[in-house]
């Protein structure tokens, strides 16, 4: 852990964790509404997770596990600097295990093993604003959620269908809060959708370069946006398994196999991979 | 002679701060269910531990408080977080330390502020005290953070406020959301979206 005579502990002065927790609170009170906040500076670009990395430096305590992935992943090069950056300036125990965390940090995926009540997921979002593919200006988007205007959003997703024959997004599939607030669930893919609705879990959302936090709480109503007549769709993954574990009914990546030229699948969530084959599933 | 110096509290604004915040946030995602902040509000002197502990947790220069007839617990608030006192149609966090009628509750619910439109989160969160939250005034909750419906014993003082509160019909977005602590450390969050049924 680095020198707590130089740094406050989990980096950030008490008076910015208090403004990020009163708006954590306000987000848990209006699920799916974004609310502003003063996001601070941080060792790390705008634009890297400084969003999640805010809203868990300020909710995290000496008794935490953390765990932080990338899309999937425990290894890759950004979760693997949050969760140093994270490590030495609270020394909070580190994990892989997404049933032994107490928090887990993410950027584009939700872990496969579904997530308690007594845990919380942090997600790293991007561009939070989802009528941003209608309307540019934030004054606009603002007052468009203000009034539940989301003509534009249904409008969006029509042209899509009638221009491809379904509706073409891949990730940051658009999503209706307790049938109030359109929000944006963070790029993680359609698959992942379904697990923001009646969750047991709290799912916090952080946009570090856009100054906005919201919240789903634990069981609530979280619907995918889709037309009567052409019902939310996933990604399919029929009949593929993942080559190192087995899996199958999870979320996978594809990848070529240098040596055959073959497409090879292998789970997305490395840790729930890990753990299946340690465990000789 | 040396004399001994005493803290006035023990409460560490970092690591306490912290606990209570995560209490406060369980409780607020998960309406009708029960936390505890005794050990850390235990750190404060006076009969309003539970407040101050809450208070000190999300207050400070940058916030407005109303606090009802407590000078006590205005001036402790004041001097430990810097948060200065508003009128009620201003403040972001209101204290109510002791148990109020149904018509003082009311006008002070129709009166703290409960955003707007564009800035829902411009609103009051109310912190009120209470002997006991436990009780045998049957309740049954839903909303957001709630599993269907969830069925509660609680003192009839926090049934009362939230049926108040929900027969001014507020919409949504717009509210108020409740923390109602009680003399033990206990705490239960009703946000805005939470109901009676």
């Amino acid at each position: 852990m680095i020198d707590a005579k130089h740094y406050n502990f989990a980096f950030l002065d008490e008076g910015s964790k208090r403004e990020i927790r009163r708006s954590i609170l306000k987000a848990v009170a209006i699920p799916g509404y974004q609310v502003p906040f003063g996001s601070r500076e941080l060792p790390i670009g705008r634009g890297w997770g400084t969003g999640g990395i805010q809203i868990t430096l300020s909710i995290i305590g000496k008794e935490d596990v953390l765990k932080v992935i990338d899309q999937g992943s425990d290894d890759s090069v950004n979760a693997v600097n949050i969760k140093k950056l994270v490590e030495e300036c609270t020394g909070v125990e580190l994990t892989t295990d997404s049933e032994a965390a107490t928090i887990i940090q993410s950027r584009h995926r939700i872990p496969e093993i579904p997530m308690r009540n007594d845990q919380i997921l942090v997600l790293q979002v991007p561009t939070p604003e989802p009528l941003r593919i209608v309307e540019p200006k934030e004054s606009v988007t603002k007052q468009m959620h203000a009034e539940a205007e989301y003509s534009g959003m249904w409008l969006s997703l029509f042209e899509d269908l009638t221009q491809y024959g379904e509706i073409s997004i891949s990730s940051e599939y658009p999503v209706m809060v307790e049938g109030r607030y359109v929000m944006n669930p963070s790029p993680i893919p359609r698959y992942d959708n379904q697990k923001l609705n009646n969750s047991d879990t709290l799912y916090l959302f952080g946009a570090g370069r856009e100054k906005k936090i919201y919240a789903i709480p634990p069981h609530t109503d979280v619907e995918s946006m889709c037309f009567e007549d052409v019902p939310f769709k996933t990604e399919d993954f029929e009949g593929k398994r993942c080559r190192l574990c087995g899996a199958q009914g999870v979320y996978l990546d594809e990848m070529i196999d240098e040596s055959t030229g073959e497409k090879v699948y292998e789970c997305s969530d490395t840790g729930f991979c890990r753990g299946r084959r340690e465990r000789g599933a | 002679m040396v004399k001994e110096l005493k803290l006035a509290y023990e409460f560490d604004f970092v690591f306490d701060g912290q606990n209570v915040f995560r209490k406060l946030l369980h409780a607020l995602a998960n309406p009708g269910t029960t936390g505890n902040i005794a050990h850390q509000a235990g750190k404060f002197a006076g009969n309003h531990q539970a407040l101050t502990a809450l208070g000190c947790t999300l207050l400070d220069n940058e916030e407005k408080m109303y606090v009802e007839k407590n000078p006590n617990l205005s001036a402790d608030l004041h001097s430990l977080t810097l948060c200065h006192e508003a009128d009620l149609d201003e403040a972001d966090y209101i204290f109510l330390s002791s148990e109020m009628n149904y018509g003082s509750m009311e006008q002070i619910l129709k009166n703290v502020k409960h955003g707007t439109y564009a800035d829902p989160q411009q609103s009051a969160t109310v912190f009120l005290q209470c002997t006991q939250l436990t009780g045998n005034e049957t309740m049954t909750l839903k909303g957001p953070g709630i599993k269907d419906s969830l069925t509660v014993s609680v003192y009839p003082y926090i049934k009362k406020v939230i049926a108040l509160r929900q027969s001014l019909q507020i919409e949504y977005p717009l509210g108020v959301d409740l923390v109602f602590a009680d003399l033990a450390g206990n705490i239960m969050g009703i946000p805005r979206l939470c109901s009676l049924i």
